[in-house]
């Protein structure tokens, strides 16, 4: 039992003042020893003083508004634990390559995608999400969570201005760190959103491998593929001028060399985009154990009915009292 | 109703011994009418009493008297209660009830002419309270007019077992006007400092008190004069019981008066003074 307002217990004390203050409307009586006070009257009078006493300790533990503590309820249910790690770059601002031309303007890839990912979470019903997104460094937005609401306004908060770099791993390092301290359900997953891509240096990429792979967690990459872009799945690609492959090649062919399960889509539109969340959405189907915390009951509106109850009755005894003799 | 002016007539059945000439029996020798012997003239020099005919009956040839009792005044004191259950009372108090009664005695008092005196009493005797004896009461007056408006709080009644010091040597009669809501003992105590005057003791109870008590609902009752406060679930059963107990404690305080030989006078509503005047011919045969 926790208490909003401790400091009001201070004055519990006086919910025994009934027993110490004179009664209001009272009788003067001449001489009561000729007055035969049978053990129901006196029954009734302390009935009295306790009923009141009672309601000026309900009152003031009211005002101190008592609530439980929070409680954590095991539940069980379908799906993942998901860290969700979105590309927050500028260039997510741009329209879908592909797309219906018919349309002057099309969606933007950042909208698209968070209008597709708030629909995936809404399909799925016991799914953890965390969200992390990343322009030139991670942001950490949200811890594993169960509240649908959060993971909206965490997705939502993504379509919005951004920089104009791609710190894939930064991203990538930051979405392991949301499995840390976390049991796990047996089926963990980041889904990792991003247009084109970044290099990852040497060290980092080994750990990006070895946390995904100690906290046994899938990766799903899709790649918002710009318009004319090169495509992670093209064989033969042409080498850049500093023999080096392009970055989403070389990204890809790292992935690959994960243990942990890895599947890359590629979306050209919205459409593709929503096909490759579907498919993610049929694969991550397992069965979760997870905590969910109930906040901790009020006890100040039951206290406050009580004490209603209880004045009420003392109210209908207040109705037969005799006023005055005749 | 109260007259201002009503009284009642009252004798005493024994003899006074004041000189002061008045209507009562007395053993004192003077212009009376009741014959109390002869005498001599030297020994009794009234030339006006001279009996002839035991005169000339006396061998021994003296000349007699005859001797008569006069009527006397006889000393009369009202005791009132001043303790807080006598402010009992819905429509008039008891205390203004004791001063209508009060006055009603002074009137019937004076009529006839006896010494009159007052002692008020509670926890103690208040010589504020007190009003010496005297043939033109006019101090007496003043404190029944004061007792009407009388209040009185958390004061008991403890005066009265001291009040025979406050009085004179020669038998009185008091009229002891009280509710006499005291334990039996203290009324016994009272008495029996009293035994040697003629004591009337006017009952003063309130109807209100055990008569007409509602059926049922709660009552808050505070004493008046300990201040004790209890509740009281009225049910047809404790109000017949309170009844029945007012019943038992009449005929006990009548009891314990007659003991000491004082009828009581029981006042429940009003004073009637012709009951009064029944009262007195009716204990105070000569």
């Amino acid at each position: 039992m926790n208490f909003v307002y401790p400091l009001v217990l201070i004055l519990l004390p006086l919910s025994l003042i009934p027993f110490f203050i004179n009664q209001t409307s009272k009788n003067i009586y001449s001489w009561s020893e000729m007055l035969h006070i049978d053990i129901v009257s006196r029954i009734v009078s302390l009935f009295f003083k306790i009923v009141s006493t009672i309601i000026i300790f309900l009152i003031i533990l009211t005002l101190s508004e008592p609530y439980a503590d929070q409680k954590i309820i095991l539940k069980k249910g379908k799906g993942a634990q998901i860290g969700l790690v979105l590309d927050r770059s500028a260039s997510m601002d741009d329209p879908f390559a592909g797309g219906d031309n018919n349309e002057s303007v099309g969606e933007t890839k950042s909208a698209a995608a968070s209008r597709l990912i708030v629909d995936f979470f809404d399909s799925r019903t016991d799914d953890m999400v965390g969200v992390i997104t990343f322009s030139n460094s991670a942001m950490f937005i949200l811890p594993l969570t169960h509240s649908k609401e959060a993971i909206k306004a965490a997705v939502n908060a993504t379509a919005g201005n951004a920089l104009f770099q791609t710190n894939i791993g930064a991203g990538l390092t930051s979405s392991a760190e949301l499995f840390t301290s976390i049991e796990n359900s047996g089926s963990r997953a980041v889904i990792l959103l991003s247009d084109g891509a970044g290099r990852i240096d040497a060290k980092t990429q080994q750990k990006i491998k070895e946390w995904f792979d100690k906290y046994q967690i899938g990766l799903y990459w899709i790649v918002l593929r710009q318009p004319g872009g090169i495509s992670i799945f093209e064989e033969d690609v042409p080498l850049h001028q500093d023999y080096q492959l392009p970055p989403q090649v070389e990204l890809y062919e790292f992935f690959k060399t994960f243990k942990s399960p890895f599947q890359a889509y590629e979306a050209e539109d919205p459409k593709s985009l929503e096909q490759a969340i579907k498919d993610i959405n049929l694969k991550e189907r397992k069965p979760i154990i997870y905590e969910e915390k109930v906040p901790g009951e009020k006890y100040a509106p039951m206290l406050l009915l009580t004490s209603l109850i209880l004045s009420l009755m003392l109210l209908f005894l207040k109705f037969i009292e005799v006023k005055s003799l005749k | 109703m109260h007259n201002p002016l009503d009284s009642f007539s009252y004798h005493i059945n024994w003899k006074s011994r004041g000189h002061h000439p008045g209507q009562h029996k007395s053993g004192q020798r003077g212009m009376g009418m009741e014959f109390a012997g002869h005498s001599n003239l030297l020994d009794y020099p009234d030339p006006r009493r001279i009996d002839i005919r035991q005169t000339i009956r006396d061998p021994l040839e003296q000349v007699h008297v005859r001797i008569f009792n006069q009527r006397s005044a006889t000393p009369v004191i009202i005791m009132t209660d001043l303790s807080s259950s006598m402010g009992y009372g819905l429509k008039k108090t008891k205390f203004e009830v004791s001063s209508e009664i009060a006055e009603i005695i002074t009137n019937s008092v004076t009529a006839k002419s006896d010494a009159l005196g007052f002692i008020g009493f509670n926890d103690k005797i208040n010589s504020e309270w007190l009003a010496p004896l005297s043939y033109k009461p006019y101090r007496t007056k003043l404190l029944v007019e004061k007792l009407k408006k009388y209040k009185s709080k958390n004061s008991s009644h403890a005066g009265l077992m001291k009040i025979s010091d406050m009085l004179a040597k020669d038998r009185t009669l008091i009229f002891l006007i009280s509710d006499f809501h005291m334990p039996i003992g203290d009324i016994e105590e009272a008495l029996t400092s009293l035994v040697k005057h003629q004591v009337v003791p006017i009952v003063l109870w309130n109807k209100s008190e055990f008569d007409n008590l509602p059926k049922f609902g709660l009552l808050n009752i505070e004493d008046a004069e300990t201040g004790k406060e209890s509740t009281l679930f009225l049910r047809e059963k404790i109000t017949k019981k309170i009844k029945a107990d007012f019943k038992a404690r009449k005929k006990l305080l009548k009891d314990t008066f007659l003991k000491y030989n004082f009828p009581p006078f029981f006042v429940e509503d009003d004073f009637k003074s012709l009951e009064m005047t029944n009262y007195f011919n009716e204990y105070f045969y000569a």
